[in-house]
């Protein structure tokens, strides 16, 4: 009961209003490619230095979640994932966008959202301490068969060809290793240049290689970047909850997918939404349209992303172990505002913990009357700019974005170049998507082997530290699962007609 | 609220200052260090959120603009360990009103091996303000219950204890290194991405212990505690925890944090510069807080920034030359 | 990128060829480079390299033996698109030397030119350079004042 109190502390008018405020830059900052939570969440930090710590709290976690979803916009709108966490977003959110039905998407993924973001905080409000203790279970050996599981979704992924697709999971996993390594800190093929040492940044990758690609194919024609929608549609609310309660088992099973996944600090958020997405799909009746603008796919990812949100402050505060980014910038906000995680921030400072938890609820509801509010602009807007003005306009934000994310003019080039390489590698049948899962996935899958193989040494037996633990094998009969089904649905799939898909 | 609408407003006053600044950056600059800071001062973290750079540069954050009146405003320029930052300092503008964090034992060592695009002698540092002392952790209910526990484990079975760190080359692997060749022994050093996944690490028992620093366990005070701290003296966060030197391993180090400010800075800027973070590092608030989070300040001028550095490289040759970074 | 089920393929021998030799060809120079590395260092990156090799001779080999199919791309003017290319890479090119707002000024106004497919009027030149100006204006208000994101200055004009 004394929880409750403290989480109806977050409903005071001053709290409530904060929540509102930082809902509504959260969802405009996400919307725009290359501003991300975390750059919303560190600006906003020196400004909570002269608040009360609830106060402080409730407005970083509101503009962190309204930043989440607000990636949505981008990825349906121009094919722009904001974070890792919005790529499969894309993956059907685009498509939808593109033949008329951008608004259902919009409408769809505010839905969505709200019931990932509800999952995620009362995950975090019920099971913290215990969720946490499982994410302590991930060794170096776990990340490594974690990345590699997240490999073997390349295949459920991939239009057209595994074999490409695979291909381009490849020349992913070889840019990850550009720059400084952190284990034996070697400078790998950097060629001497002083710039590629810092690496591929993952999400000036995610703007090249989609972004950069829509632009290409926009200059090329007079035709709309859009579909106009139907008129006086509105935002097709009672659709969309239809679709909702059609797609509930899937909501609730991607937002369950999405808090559990994001509790793994580091790999959590980026994989979450890809392994609900796929999984989504091969539980769905209607799987061969995914990918080609099924509400469900876009249903799934929209609900487990925000779900990470709450899911990831589960090792920030009882581990005092960041899961995500944003979360990195936030527990550095508590620990100058003189707070130690910990278990003591659910017993001591409970205060302030329920009432942040109760902040988040606030704002995962607020993102639905603000979101429908700012999603149909945004649709609109897109839809009826000339395309004189959208081009320039697009291209100045996703320069503009990548420059902001480390200060870096050379990862501007770095974008670009990859945007124009990627595109052409589309045109090969080499798509975007696997080459960011390759470069997102290189980096853990290397240190978790590496690290790995270094601990089975000390112990005696590098196969036994690979193999001989349970979570482990758990994690291996997943990989094989993965791998196994979609050579099962192709076979069934072939003998039932001859298609482009598969070889 | 009120004070993001403040902030547009001044910011919008000083615009035009900027832009003028931007043109007549010689004149700007010439005309002295009494009014300095006259605006927000840019201060760039070579590495990402939340780490500990971050964390004491935020913690500075609040007394800079109490002293000087003027925002202190933290921007994040991550890669390479550092080297994306530092290697393009010197293109900043050189007028006080861009400063960068360094670290040691980064900026000596990483130009020792290929290179990183800068060099250590091209970074004008100005104040170095305090350092995390390496410590060695291990887990509550770890057996090993003194350090001996853990050197007598280690010389049983070589190798066989397992320690996790943040980077190879680091603050940490040095530490590591140091203490194999003053105890004897061998373990086997993990390197992680960042102290964050080190001590996740121990906290989930795949590593028996870490090589962290005096921060880590002032942070996971409930689950950790530390064999020894290479300091000089007992941290006054910990009073129990004995040091290395007391226990007769001569190991004293841990990462160092510190200022620069590009190349063509005026002296007497620099200077003042220097006298402001001095300034801070005085505050006992600030004191108090830094000590808290388990840091050890200590107070390098610019003034005396040449001796400091060229003892601190002393020390770190001869452990690149064990570790074979060097020849 | 949305594709129907029925859209129109090509065939992809010649290009699949192409693509598999390229790839080839950055497998083996990501193997000879790896040659400096520390051992700890190089064997992911070999690992990968190898891999994707493979997969690269298997697409050759395929590229022989089947006839594989790919979606036809977009229609559209290769013109304009090598002309986007160039302006963006010219853009984050001369970002730095510039500075971000002139940069962005001259690039923005080359894209509106080159998205275009209409005549141009007086009139909406006019309309089109203010709004463009005016969303320059803001998003460097936005980043620049209140996010507070150092934007490069040029350093061409450093010396004026």
């Amino acid at each position: 009961m004394e929880t409750l109190g403290f989480m109806m502390a977050a409903f005071s008018p001053i709290n409530l209003l904060l929540a509102v405020l930082g809902v509504s830059a959260g969802i405009f900052i996400g919307a725009l490619p290359g501003l991300s939570a975390t750059m919303a969440v560190a600006v906003l930090v020196p400004v909570t230095f002269g608040m009360p710590t609830e106060a402080a709290l409730i407005m970083l976690g509101a503009i962190y979640t309204g930043a989440i979803y607000g990636g949505s916009y981008a990825a349906i709108l121009v094919n722009t994932p904001g974070t890792p966490s919005a790529i499969a977003t894309t993956f059907d959110g685009f498509p939808m966008a593109k033949r008329g039905d951008g608004d259902l998407a919009v409408t769809l993924s505010t839905l969505s959202s709200m019931v990932g973001g509800l999952m995620g905080a009362l995950a975090l409000l019920s099971l913290a301490p215990l969720l946490a203790q499982i994410a302590l279970k991930f060794g170096p050996v776990e990340y490594f068969w974690l990345a590699i599981f997240g490999l073997t979704l390349i295949s459920a992924l991939s239009e057209g060809s595994t074999l490409k697709g695979f291909i381009g999971a490849g020349i992913g996993l070889l840019l990850s290793t550009v720059g400084v390594a952190v284990v034996g800190a070697d400078i790998r093929y950097s060629f001497g240049s002083q710039f590629l040492l810092g690496g591929v940044e993952i999400i000036s990758a995610l703007i090249g290689l989609y972004c950069i690609p829509v632009l290409i194919d926009l200059v090329a024609t007079p035709s709309a970047h859009l579909q106009p929608p139907g008129e006086g549609r509105g935002i097709r609310f009672t659709e969309s909850l239809g679709l909702m309660w059609r797609s509930k088992f899937n909501s609730l099973r991607s937002a369950v997918i999405g808090t559990a996944v994001a509790i793994l600090p580091g790999a959590g958020g980026s994989i979450a939404s890809l392994v609900s997405y796929s999984e989504a799909r091969r539980t769905s009746p209607r799987s061969d349209n995914f990918g080609h603008g099924e509400p469900d796919g876009m249903i799934a990812t929209e609900s487990a992303n925000n779900a990470t949100v709450g899911g990831g402050f589960i090792p920030t505060f009882v581990l005092g172990i960041p899961g995500t980014p944003p979360d990195a910038v936030i527990l550095g906000a508590l620990l100058v505002q003189g707070f130690r995680t910990g278990p003591e921030m659910f017993t001591t400072h409970a205060h302030v913990t329920y009432t942040f938890i109760g902040g988040l609820f606030i704002a995962t509801l607020l993102m639905l009357p603000l979101g429908l509010l700012i999603g149909r602009y945004a649709f609109k807007s897109i839809v009826t700019i000339p395309k004189a003005l959208l081009v320039p306009s697009i291209a100045f934000m996703t320069i503009i974005g990548t420059y902001a994310i480390r200060n870096n003019p050379f990862d501007v080039v770095v974008m670009v170049v990859l945007g124009v390489v990627g595109w052409v590698l589309s045109r090969y049948g080499v798509k975007p998507s696997p080459i960011v899962l390759g470069l997102i996935l290189g980096p853990i899958a290397e240190q978790g082997f590496v690290q790995g193989y270094l601990m089975g040494n000390a112990s005696g037996s590098v196969v036994g530290a690979f193999f001989g633990r349970p979570l482990s094998l758990a994690i291996i009969a997943m990989v094989l699962l993965s791998v196994l089904f979609p050579l099962w649905r192709g076979w069934r799939h072939r003998s039932s007609k001859e298609t482009v898909h598969g070889h | 609220m009120r004070q993001i609408r403040f902030k547009t407003l001044k910011t919008f006053a000083l615009l035009g200052g900027l832009l003028s600044a931007a043109t007549f950056a010689g004149l700007a600059t010439a005309a002295g260090a009494e009014d300095f800071p006259d605006r927000k001062i840019q201060y760039i973290i070579p590495f990402g959120p939340g780490g500990e750079s971050d964390i004491s540069a935020r913690l500075q954050q609040k007394y800079f603009q109490e002293i000087t009146g003027q925002k202190l405003i933290i921007q994040y320029m991550a890669g390479g360990g550092g080297a994306v930052g530092w290697s393009q300092l010197n293109e900043m503008d050189g007028d006080g009103y861009t400063i960068m964090g360094t670290n040691l034992p980064h900026i000596i060592l990483k130009p020792m091996g290929k290179d990183p695009g800068f060099k250590t002698e091209d970074l004008k540092n100005f104040y170095y303000f305090h350092y995390s002392p390496d410590a060695l952790i291990v887990s509550n209910d770890s057996p090993f219950e003194t350090l001996d526990d853990l050197v007598a484990a280690a010389k049983e079975a070589p190798g066989s204890v397992t320690v996790s760190g943040s980077g190879t080359q680091s603050a940490n692997d040095i530490a590591n290194r140091r203490f194999e060749s003053l105890a004897d022994v061998k373990t086997t050093y993990i390197p992680f991405k960042g102290t964050g996944a080190a001590v996740t690490a121990l906290l989930g028992g795949q590593v028996q212990a870490e090589w962290g620093y005096t921060t880590v366990a002032a942070n996971h005070s409930d689950k950790v505690r530390m064999l020894a701290v290479a300091a000089d003296e007992r941290h006054p966060q910990f009073p129990d925890v004995p040091t290395f030197k007391e226990l007769g391993y001569d190991l004293t180090g841990g990462a160092y944090r510190g200022m620069a400010v590009p190349k063509g800075t005026p002296e007497d800027v620099t200077k003042k510069l220097s006298d402001i973070f001095g300034q801070i590092n005085q505050d006992p608030e600030f004191r108090e807080k830094m000590q808290e989070l388990g840091f050890v300040l200590i107070d390098v001028p610019y003034a005396e920034m040449d001796e400091f550095m060229a003892e601190r490289r002393k020390e770190y040759e001869k452990v690149a030359r064990e570790m074979g970074i060097i020849e | 990128m949305a594709t129907d089920n029925e859209t129109p393929t090509l065939d992809a021998r010649s290009s699949d060829r192409i693509l598999a030799l390229v790839i080839i060809v950055i497998a083996i120079g990501a193997l000879v480079f790896s040659r400096d590395m520390s051992i700890m260092a190089s064997v992911f990156p070999r690992t990968i390299a190898t891999l994707l090799l493979i997969f690269s001779i298997a697409l050759l080999i395929r590229a022989f033996v089947s006839c594989p199919q790919i979606p036809k791309p977009q229609p559209g003017s290769l013109r304009r698109r090598l002309g986007l290319v160039g302006v963006l890479l010219l853009w984050s090119f001369t970002l730095k030397w510039l500075g971000f707002l002139i940069a962005s000024i001259l690039s923005a106004t080359a894209l509106a030119s080159l998205a275009h497919y209409h005549g141009w009027t007086f009139k909406r030149a006019l309309a089109y350079g203010l709004v463009l100006a005016g969303i320059i204006a803001f998003f460097y208000t936005l980043f620049a004042i209140l996010l507070n994101v150092p934007l490069p200055v040029g350093l061409l004009w450093r010396h004026f």
